[in-house]
């Protein structure tokens, strides 16, 4: 099929954009730095001490879906904490032999926790990077909403109220129209979906990249979802049964108190041990090596099988319109 | 922007194309689409506890089945994905479970695992049910957590989002029947509204309330209900334990289909069979021993020979519990010795000798050799002529050779002879070929006949009785609990125990005597905790069967697994030596005589020491009553004068006669078995304290237990066989050994002690003992004999308590922590939802005016 290229040319680009804008006021992508996770960890849990739990303990019409998510932080934080401290509580009361029992049971129990969380974590994480890797698609990709609420009271001038999101966590609505508006900064729209589709393996650009690309993305969140709710469970299960192991109650034991200073200089070697002598003892045992061959496939299947049919052999043919054509009506 | 379009295309297109565009669009005009919405067919989910039970399994099954779909196409929608997550939460959960039970050594620890993880889940679910949805429930008349069913078929909570709430899946009547239980007025003009408004406040608290108090709920009650679940499971446990191991100890295999095979099974199947744990644990000791029989059968005998065969033989170190093969005799390289002479007869004479090499086309070689380096020094030059002079060594210096390795010296002391020939020699010496072999066949079938089959039966009894101990732990923990809590200690006094460290002891012990003797001055008292002490013994000491209505104890078990186990061990003895050879073997023996009892008193110690731990309670209890009444003087009168004793009560003065009530108390129950005995042995009152254990254990009242115990104490403390102090024995034993022996390596010129011959060693024994008048049998068996005292007559009362005081405390101390935050969180979360439900701008929403439509239920 031959195409017309000076009727292509004709063909307007951009035209309607506005190329410089202060996005301040409307929702856009955030530019990942590090420690932003952390920094919105930060905001979501100060938010619900001092704004989401009092919202939703007046029953304010504001209070929304994202708040109450964003609420689960504090069980979680709290639950953790309560874990640590009901196994850990009375170990002075004790005494002697029995006080050292109890301490090695109590940091084994605040370890399981601690573990477990950096378990699923990490189980999140490698599927997440491995995603990345092989397909281009950031599935933590932060973007900072911003919320008009209605006044609380009469007079009430603060009804304006941040979120923060990812670009892609649902698989319904992806915000495609925040990358959208991420590529218009630069003058050019299609700029993240022609990255995705050059990852897919097209070698020029396609006339129309966010067509092709957002279903593949769409197809990536589900798989990587789907796999990421089992694959980080079982990278849980194996922190707790690491943490379980017998050298993990030895974790920062002294016979004598060698003081604050000597245990924080001893914190990352000593920490590293009992992980190396943990894992070392675990391997030993059947569930310890299925746990550990089960969080590694897990993590290889849910990555490989994200990336599954998304690679698409050289499409030679550009477009299948054929722009020589005139439109007929039927 | 469509204009914008519009215009921007305007200048590319020819005027006909606009105008064919004017004609589609005019007709899109005229046929204008009726698009409308379709009609939603979402619906409010109403279930039973038992149906949403059902529906919460089903669901789960649905998730698996979504997260299938989304993993091989890709295809999900957002609740499906967030349903996921739960079903790997739950995944995760049970995997955890899983792995700590691998790490747990017991049953219960086990279960615990089991039911940790149950309960966590359960609490989770459970809290906001309970303390949130029920009583909003009851308050407001609708469910915060109501579910409801999308029109595209997704399960979601209603009140979920705050801000989207589909409110058309609520029917009016639904609404009307809320707001009669929130006393709505029914004049209000827009009562619905105002309802669904209430409703959103009410749910939206709810759900911040359980937000808040979840995180200390879940832990708090988690950790409450397991500990009482750790309780309420441990005796039961502990029972189904004993009354398995009771069916092992009598051949009997359970019953197929009950929970416990079940169970079993599965354990097995991730553990591996007891006959694939048995065929691992001997590997490595079959791979050795076929090392020695190839060696054997290539005609030579193996190096260290005796050695390693001692160590394949050893059948005690199978058990692989300290307890028992600490008593039991190991075989030695001696007892191998023995049975290498028996099984290899050394042929007699120099010309088997060499008959065994002048086949050997090796051996020729060597002692052509051998032969030429005697050329060489000019001495004979047959090997015949070597073997001649090897005659000649040996008659120079017969006693040299006398009853000794003679190939060996000969292989030692022949200069002529090259290191290989001597090797040869060595190996080969005095032994034939056929002799080799047919030894080795005879050892492979004591081997696999005797000593595999036997050292199973250590691994098995090894393996029950490490079991038994667990169950009689988790049941002295019980008693031992039992006990402090029949003495009725209160707070300030556990407090006052658990300080005093120092005077630990004195403060306990008057303390808890003031316990008894309160206890046995009140009648009420006294027998209701007699009977429930009796009680605790009784459900400790062992379970009933429900098959066959026979009581197994743990004693009785033990003894049972130990007279199999015995039992076996004799039938192999005659299995290995039907035709006599090994009679009188230390290997034969050891089998024939089975499992000694002194043998299982070692392994018996923790286990049996249940029973007589609360027996001495009961004991001391029923002394404090003897005392107040009086009848302990008259019984004391009574037994002094049938010995002969001065027992003149009337002459006692009141100090005397406190003295020997304290006496009585220390034997009866503040002192151990050894204490007891060895303080009036080394003072040379010990037939005093026959006497006065005749009175105290006299067996006048108390349950046929109790007497037995009694009479059991009493034997023991007249059997002379059981020295008092077998610490002082042995010591003096140990003194006199020891000089005989620095004699030893004075007179024979040894650089240490350490290096006099095992068998040197075994003569100065017996001279040792000679030297201090005592018969071999009187020194070990008593010491040998101080775990079947002590687990006959059980811990002392005081050392029981005073580890008990401690645990006790904490636990207390423990519930009350918990236990009361657990209940200031409960009254929190109920007394704030009592300001839930207040609507904001409640005074806007006016009366209904005359003509308004009434949308109430109650028309």
């Amino acid at each position: 099929m031959q195409v017309d290229a000076a009727k292509l040319q004709e063909i307007p680009k951009n035209t309607y954009l506005v190329v410089e804008k202060d996005y301040d006021g409307e929702d856009h992508v955030i530019e990942k730095k590090p420690g932003i996770g952390a920094r919105i960890v930060a905001d979501k849990l100060t938010n619900d001490i001092f704004s989401y739990a009092p919202k939703g303990m007046k029953g304010s019409k504001n209070s929304n879906f994202y708040e109450f998510l964003s609420l689960g932080l504090v069980p979680n934080l709290i639950g953790s904490g309560m874990l640590i401290l009901v196994s850990n509580a009375l170990n002075n009361i004790h005494t002697g032999k029995s006080s050292a029992a109890a301490s090695m049971t109590g940091t084994k129990f605040a370890g399981g926790v601690i573990l477990y969380a950096a378990g699923k974590w990490l189980g999140n994480k490698i599927i997440n990077k491995g995603t990345q890797a092989l397909t281009g698609i950031d599935l933590e990709m932060p973007y900072k909403k911003v919320v008009h609420e209605l006044p609380e009271y009469p007079g009430d001038t603060n009804t304006t109220s941040v979120e923060f999101h990812r670009v892609f966590e649902s698989s319904e609505f992806p915000r495609f129209d925040l990358l959208n508006k991420m590529g218009e900064q630069n003058n050019q729209r299609q700029q993240y979906y022609d990255k995705i589709t050059k990852k897919m393996g097209y070698k020029t650009e396609p006339n129309a990249s966010d067509q092709i690309a957002q279903d593949k993305i769409r197809d990536v969140i589900v798989k990587s979802t789907a796999a990421k709710s089992v694959s980080s469970y079982i990278w849980a299960a194996l922190g707790c049964a690491i943490a379980a192991q017998e050298p993990f109650g030895t974790y920062m034991k002294y016979p004598i108190d060698p003081g604050i200073g000597k245990k924080i200089k001893d914190f990352p070697k000593e920490t590293w041990r009992v992980l190396k002598e943990s894992t070392k003892s675990l391997s030993k045992t059947t569930m310890g090596k299925v746990l550990m061959a089960g969080a590694a496939a897990s993590s290889a299947f849910g990555i490989l099988n994200t990336a599954r049919g998304f690679k698409v052999k050289e499409n030679k043919q550009k477009s299948c319109v054929d722009f020589n054509k005139e439109y007929m009506e039927n | 922007m469509l204009n914008n379009t519009q215009n921007s295309i305007t200048t590319s297109y020819s005027l006909s194309q606009r105008l064919k565009d004017r004609k589609v669009f005019d007709n899109f005009k005229a046929k204008p689409q009726k698009v409308t919405a379709d009609t939603p067919k979402g619906y409010l989910i109403k279930e039973t506890p038992l149906e949403s039970l059902g529906s919460a399994f089903t669901d789960t099954v649905h998730d698996a089945g979504n997260l299938g779909r989304a993993l091989k196409d890709g295809k999900a929608n957002d609740t499906q994905l967030g349903r996921m997550n739960d079903l790997g939460m739950k995944i995760g959960g049970g995997l955890i479970a899983g792995a700590l039970m691998g790490a747990r050594s017991t049953t219960n620890k086990k279960l615990m695992e089991v039911a940790g993880f149950a309960t966590f889940f359960s609490t989770m679910s459970l809290w906001p049910k309970v303390m949130i949805d029920l009583p909003t429930k009851l308050r407001f008349g609708f469910n915060p957590h109501q579910k409801y069913m999308s029109s595209n078929g997704n399960k979601k909570q209603f009140f979920q989002d705050n801000q989207y709430l589909p409110w058309d899946v609520w029917t009016k009547d639904d609404i009307n029947k809320v707001a009669d239980k929130m006393d709505v007025p029914l004049d209000m003009k827009d009562r619905e509204e105002y309802t669904k408004e209430k409703m959103r406040t009410i749910a939206l608290q709810d759900n911040t309330l359980w937000m808040l108090t979840a995180g200390f709920a879940t832990p708090l009650v988690t950790s409450l209900v397991c500990n009482r679940i750790e309780e309420g499971t441990r005796v039961p446990i502990a029972n189904a334990n004993l009354l398995k191991l009771s069916d092992e100890a009598q051949g009997a295999v359970s019953s197929k289909g009950t929970i416990r095979t079940v169970f079993d099974n599965i354990k097995g199947h991730f553990k591996g069979s007891d006959a694939k744990n048995a065929a691992n644990i001997f590997t490595s000791q079959d791979s050795e021993f076929e090392g020695l029989i190839k060696t054997l059968k290539n005609g030579e005998m193996p190096e260290n020979f005796a050695d390693k065969l001692a160590e394949i033989f050893d059948i005690s170190r199978f058990a692989q519990n300290e307890q028992i093969s600490k008593n039991m005799t190991k075989t030695s390289s001696k007892d191998a010795l023995d049975l290498i002479g028996r099984l290899f007869p050394k042929s007699a004479s120099y010309d088997d000798f060499l008959g065994a090499i002048s086949g050997d086309t090796q051996a020729k070689e060597l002692f052509e050799k051998a032969h030429q380096a005697a050329v060489n020094e000019s001495a004979p030059t047959d090997i015949k002529s070597i073997i001649y002079r090897v005659n000649c060594m040996i008659d120079e210096n017969p006693a040299e050779y006398a009853g000794k390795e003679w190939a060996d010296k000969i292989a030692e002391g022949f200069d002529g002879l090259p290191e290989q020939a001597k090797k040869l020699a060595r190996s080969k010496g005095g032994y034939s070929k056929e002799t080799l072999s047919s030894g080795a066949d005879k050892l492979q079938e004591i081997y696999s006949n005797g000593i595999k089959p036997a050292q199973l039966q250590m691994n098995t009894l090894g393996r029950q009785i490490h079991k038994l101990d667990g169950i009689s732990g988790e049941k002295y923990n019980r008693t031992a609990r039992a006990m402090v809590e029949s003495l009725g200690f209160n707070k300030k006094e556990l407090e006052l125990l658990r300080n005093s460290n120092e005077t630990f002891g004195d403060t306990l012990q008057s303390l808890i005597t003031q316990k008894i003797k309160d206890i046995a001055s009140d009648d009420a008292r006294y027998h209701k905790t007699m009977s429930k002490l009796t009680k605790e013994r009784d459900r400790f000491e062992g379970v009933t069967d429900r098959r066959s209505g026979v009581r197994v104890t743990i004693k009785g078990v033990f003894d049972k697994l130990t007279e199999k186990t015995s039992s076996a061990l004799k039938g192999l003895a005659a299995k290995i030596d039907p035709d006599g050879t090994l009679e009188g073997s230390s290997i034969k023996s050891t089998l024939a005589k089975g499992i000694t009892e002194t043998e299982a008193a070692g392994a018996k110690t923790n286990i049996t020491s249940v029973n007589s731990m609360i027996t001495r309670m009961l004991g001391s209890l029923e002394l404090e009553r003897k005392i107040q009444d009086g009848s302990l003087l008259e019984e004391w009168a009574k037994v002094a004068k049938q010995n002969n004793l001065a027992g003149d009560v009337a002459s006692m003065s009141a100090d005397e006669i406190e003295n020997f009530y304290n006496l009585c108390r220390r034997v009866s129950w503040q002192s151990s078995y050894g204490d007891m005995m060895n303080k009036f042995y080394t003072t040379g009152n010990g037939g005093f304290y026959n006497t006065l254990v005749e009175t105290l254990f006299s067996g006048k009242q108390g349950s046929e237990e109790s007497k037995n115990w009694q009479n059991a104490v009493r034997a023991l403390s007249k059997e002379p066989e059981y020295v008092p102090n077998a610490a002082l024995e042995s010591k003096k034993f140990k003194d006199a050994l020891n000089s005989l022996k620095w004699e030893y390596k004075n007179s024979h010129n040894i650089d240490s002690i350490g290096d006099i011959p095992d068998d040197v060693v075994e003569s100065l024994k017996q001279q040792a003992r000679a030297k201090i008048g005592e018969t071999e049998s009187y020194c070990s068996a008593a010491a040998k004999s101080n775990g079947l005292n002590f687990a006959d007559y059980g811990e002392s009362i005081l050392n029981t308590l005073k580890k008990q005081v401690n645990q006790v405390y904490t636990d207390k101390k423990w519930m009350r922590i918990f236990g009361g935050a657990t209940a200031a969180l409960v009254g929190v979360t109920l007394i704030s939802q009592l300001f839930f439900g207040k609507v904001k701008d409640a005074h806007l929403y006016g009366k209904k005016a005359e003509g308004d439509s009434f949308e109430g239920s109650k028309k």
